[in-house]
């Protein structure tokens, strides 16, 4: 493959797969947050 | 008298008029031109101000870009060639930025990658023209909106052409306002512009404490060449997030984030002299930067289109949205909920639009990382 579309496959690869394992990384901490703060809330009180 | 006139002579020698040419002047008139823009029409005035005053100077004969000892050189050199001051940049953008509505509704990351697409079709239109891969790259990355980011990549790819590129990506960044509509428009129908989203659910702190933790982890690991741009963006975020370093914080969004613009703007405007910006290579730069900019926002409005076909009822994406991916932050934003409320003067937009919005500013220091890994 050449220099030029080595660069466009890989800089398209790369930037939708950072984006969806963010987006799936994003959801999962999400998760964890929410879960995080429910536990925490009852001691509040 | 020869007396008298070899004090002249000797007057005249030490001024700077023989090393003038035409050139120069013409460089003074862009810099009189950007000067105006700035001042007058208020485009990007915080850098085009001291990139058009930095373009002045570099044009006035003097030893102040001198290889090693000029003022603006030092500026430059250290600033710029080792890549200090668009990471600091990214720090302090990172402490300006509120990622709740990309914690909100993650799917609009995919919007902030899609719009990079105009980045790579800008590289192959470079290309055609005859410039280098690397070359391409810098210009390309125009199409990502993000000034730092151009500046970052010119740096490490193509010192030649990063006051030409800065320039560019600042004044169309300028532009989106004019740039945008008629793309947005031609790619959506009435209908779909009309589309209103649900309201997004409110992201707790520590949901936002995680994000620039997680942001940092992943994009680093899957792109080592953005680390200092990431980087430096996820901590100013988690200062500001973290609500324990407050006056970090400030000092990041604020002093710093202040000095460092000066400091850039300048010595950007100094890698301009007549000699270098005077070519052919420039209007085709500068046309490939506009393109770089309509096929970003083109990019970005037809996947959210195309993300519709799989999405529920009551869950679509108003296409608009997908333009604000292309970063310029929050202006692409406005330009999104702006085109949506004159379809429908009920429809607010603008935070559902922040969310491409904020991705395309990492969209785009990824996209500038893999030309790294691939080019350096």
């Amino acid at each position: 493959m050449s220099l030029e579309m080595t660069v466009f496959v890989s800089g398209i690869t790369g930037v939708f797969l950072v984006m969806i394992f963010l987006q799936i990384m994003v959801n999962l901490s999400s998760k964890l947050a929410i879960r995080l703060e429910k536990r925490e809330s009852p001691d509040d009180k | 008298m020869d007396v008298f006139m070899d004090i002249i002579m000797n007057l005249w020698s030490t001024m700077a008029f023989d090393n003038l040419y035409w050139g120069n002047v013409v460089m003074w008139g862009i810099a009189f031109l950007l000067i105006y823009l700035a001042i007058k029409k208020d485009y990007e005035p915080l850098l085009l101000l001291p990139i058009a005053f930095g373009i002045l100077l570099v044009n006035l004969p003097s030893d102040i870009m001198k290889e090693g000892s000029g003022l603006l050189w030092i500026l430059y050199h250290y600033g710029e060639e080792w890549a200090i001051i668009p990471p600091l940049i990214f720090l302090g953008i990172g402490a300006m930025t509120d990622f709740g509505p990309v914690i909100a509704n993650p799917k609009t990351l995919l919007l902030g990658a899609a719009a990079q697409g105009g980045v790579y079709i800008t590289f192959f239109g470079a290309l055609a023209l005859g410039f280098t891969a690397a070359e391409a790259a810098t210009i390309g990355i125009i199409g990502g909106a993000d000034g730092p980011t151009t500046i970052f990549l010119s740096a490490k790819l193509a010192p030649h052409l990063m006051g030409v590129c800065a320039v560019a990506a600042y004044s169309y960044m300028a532009m989106v306002p004019i740039i945008q509509p008629p793309v947005m428009k031609a790619l959506t129908t009435e209908k779909e512009r009309k589309i209103r989203m649900k309201s997004l659910r409110k992201v707790s702190k520590l949901e936002k404490i995680f994000f620039p933790i997680i942001t940092a982890i992943v994009v680093i690991l899957i792109v080592p060449d953005a680390a200092a741009l990431i980087g430096m963006f996820c901590f100013g975020n988690l200062m500001r997030e973290s609500g324990v370093v407050e006056r970090l914080s400030n000092a990041a969004q604020n002093e710093l984030m202040n000095i460092i613009t000066i400091f850039l703007g300048v010595s950007v405007g100094a890698t301009m002299p007549a000699e270098v910006f005077l070519t052919p290579q420039v209007i085709y730069i500068f046309v490939l930067g506009c393109v770089a900019f309509a096929t970003a926002t083109a990019c970005g409005v037809l996947l959210a289109k195309f993300m519709n076909l799989f999405l529920k009822e009551g869950e679509k994406i108003n296409p608009l949205i997908g333009a604000a991916g292309v970063s310029a932050v929050p202006m692409a934003a406005r330009v999104a909920h702006k085109v949506g409320s004159e379809a429908d003067r009920k429809n607010y937009l603008l935070m559902h639009a922040m969310g491409p919005n904020v991705a395309g500013v990492i969209g785009t220091a990824v996209a500038a990382g893999m030309f790294l890994s691939v080019l350096k």
